[in-house]
């Protein structure tokens, strides 16, 4: 950032240390991204805007910046991600809004949603994270947050797990089918205990998944390296692979080359809320045998010679332009 | 593999963050920190709490608010989001809905915003 941090802020040279900091708040105020959670460009501005305060709100490098010792590009503040970024998503654990998504509650009749929504609006459970002091004579219990670790397969399939709550209080936990890292799960009523007759906080479990040996995730598909040997490639055949369900048999088609993707559609993760799963992505990878015989030897030997084919030849010619 | 930050870790990334005052939020509730389930001795925090404790000592140095009243404007922050989320997810349903029935919910919008 080159502009001059006295104009970003809108104030003179001879600005006082007071007066800096009015007008950077007047400014934090009217541009931080988390309060204004439409505005793309509040990024851009705030980032500027901190940048020149920075370097003004010290007294000591507001004189290094006005003898030209230093420029105001040595102020510029890395990347960061601001509260938006994550707020509006749904495992974010501070905002109640599991009203279409509980996997506990009911799921799918308008009616049912929009009555949770009520009832959680509703002011008589309570708002988010930060908690009113005082709601009538009842309060509701403090939520808690647990971290878990789910074995793959547990996450892309479903699972039943249990976890160990504070208090040797042993729950079991339904992980539903496709579950992400990073997913938090909403158990209403785990939480710490309610006062003056309100109702238990929530126990917030959030997942991370654990990577498998074998499958890979990328949202719905599941990836997986399939070795074949090099007569399955030429020949084709019929050849057996893993998928998060059990084995099954997949065709490869003659001819194939290392890298050769194959779609198994509907073995990959359940998708919530709909009929059909996501895919397996089977990714071919021609394996030489262990030990090449004799007879293979001096076929390739033979074949070698009167083959012109060249699978580098363009690829060389490409590499010169 | 979800990241999770010590508090230590927290005082090094999250500027203006002292020990005291993130016993205060912790106090006020105001972030949530994760217990570990598998043998994580301590108190754990997620990216989602780092940028919100980010936020949280702006809204203090910044914006100049107190306890009280930064309460108040989490709060109102997070019902803010709940509630772009469910409209979020109610778009999102009426968007896989048929054309006939988009253009009913269409009718009724314009004529209850008119």
């Amino acid at each position: 950032m080159s502009a001059d941090p006295y104009e970003i802020l809108g104030v003179s040279k001879t600005a006082t240390a007071a007066d800096i900091k009015k007008a950077y708040r007047k400014l934090a105020r009217s541009n931080h991204p988390d309060l204004h959670l439409d505005d793309a460009a509040a990024e851009v501005r705030f980032k500027a805007i901190s940048a020149a305060h920075d370097l003004l709100k010290d007294p000591a490098t507001r004189a290094r910046f006005d003898a030209g010792e230093i420029d105001a590009a040595g102020a510029e503040r890395p990347p960061r991600q601001y509260y938006r970024d994550f707020a509006t998503g749904p495992d974010n654990p501070y905002q109640r809004s599991s009203g279409f998504r509980s996997p506990f509650g009911s799921q799918g009749d308008p009616a049912d949603i929009f009555a949770e929504i009520l009832r959680q609006r509703g002011g008589g459970g309570g708002g988010g994270g930060a908690r009113d002091e005082f709601q009538g004579f009842a309060a509701q219990g403090q939520d808690l947050r647990y971290a878990l670790e789910v074995p793959f397969l547990d996450a892309a399939r479903g699972a039943e797990m249990h976890l160990t709550l504070g208090d040797a209080n042993d729950i079991a936990v339904r992980i539903p089918p496709g579950a992400q890292d990073g997913q938090t799960l909403r158990l209403r009523g785990k939480g710490g205990p309610g006062h003056g007759g309100g109702l238990p906080g929530d126990a917030l479990i959030t997942l991370s998944v654990r990577p498998h040996p074998v499958f890979r995730r990328e949202g719905d598909d599941i990836l997986l390296t399939l070795p074949i040997t090099i007569d399955e490639a030429l020949l084709g055949g019929k050849v057996t692979a893993p998928t998060i369900t059990g084995p099954v048999t997949l065709t490869i088609p003659a001819g194939v080359s290392s890298g050769r993707i194959m779609r198994l559609r509907g073995r990959g993760v359940a998708r919530p809320g709909q009929k059909t799963s996501g895919d397996q992505l089977v990714d071919l990878k021609i394996v030489a045998p262990p030990v090449i015989d004799a007879p293979l030897r001096d076929f390739m030997t033979e074949w070698r010679k009167s083959q012109p084919h060249d699978p580098r030849r363009n690829l060389l010619i490409e590499a010169e332009t | 593999m979800t990241d999770l930050f010590s508090d230590d870790h927290l005082f090094s990334i999250v500027p203006g963050l002292t020990p005291d005052r993130l016993l205060a939020f912790l106090d006020a509730h105001l972030v949530i920190p994760v217990v570990g389930a598998q043998g994580v001795a301590g108190l754990r925090f997620t990216r989602t709490d780092v940028a919100r404790l980010q936020f949280l000592c702006e809204l203090v140095d910044d914006l100049g608010l107190e306890e009280p009243s930064l309460i108040v404007v989490i709060g109102l922050v997070d019902k803010l989001h709940a509630a772009r989320s469910d409209l979020h997810c109610l778009a999102r349903a009426i968007e896989a809905e048929s054309v006939d029935v988009r253009t009913r919910i269409g009718m009724v919008l314009t004529r209850s915003v008119a």
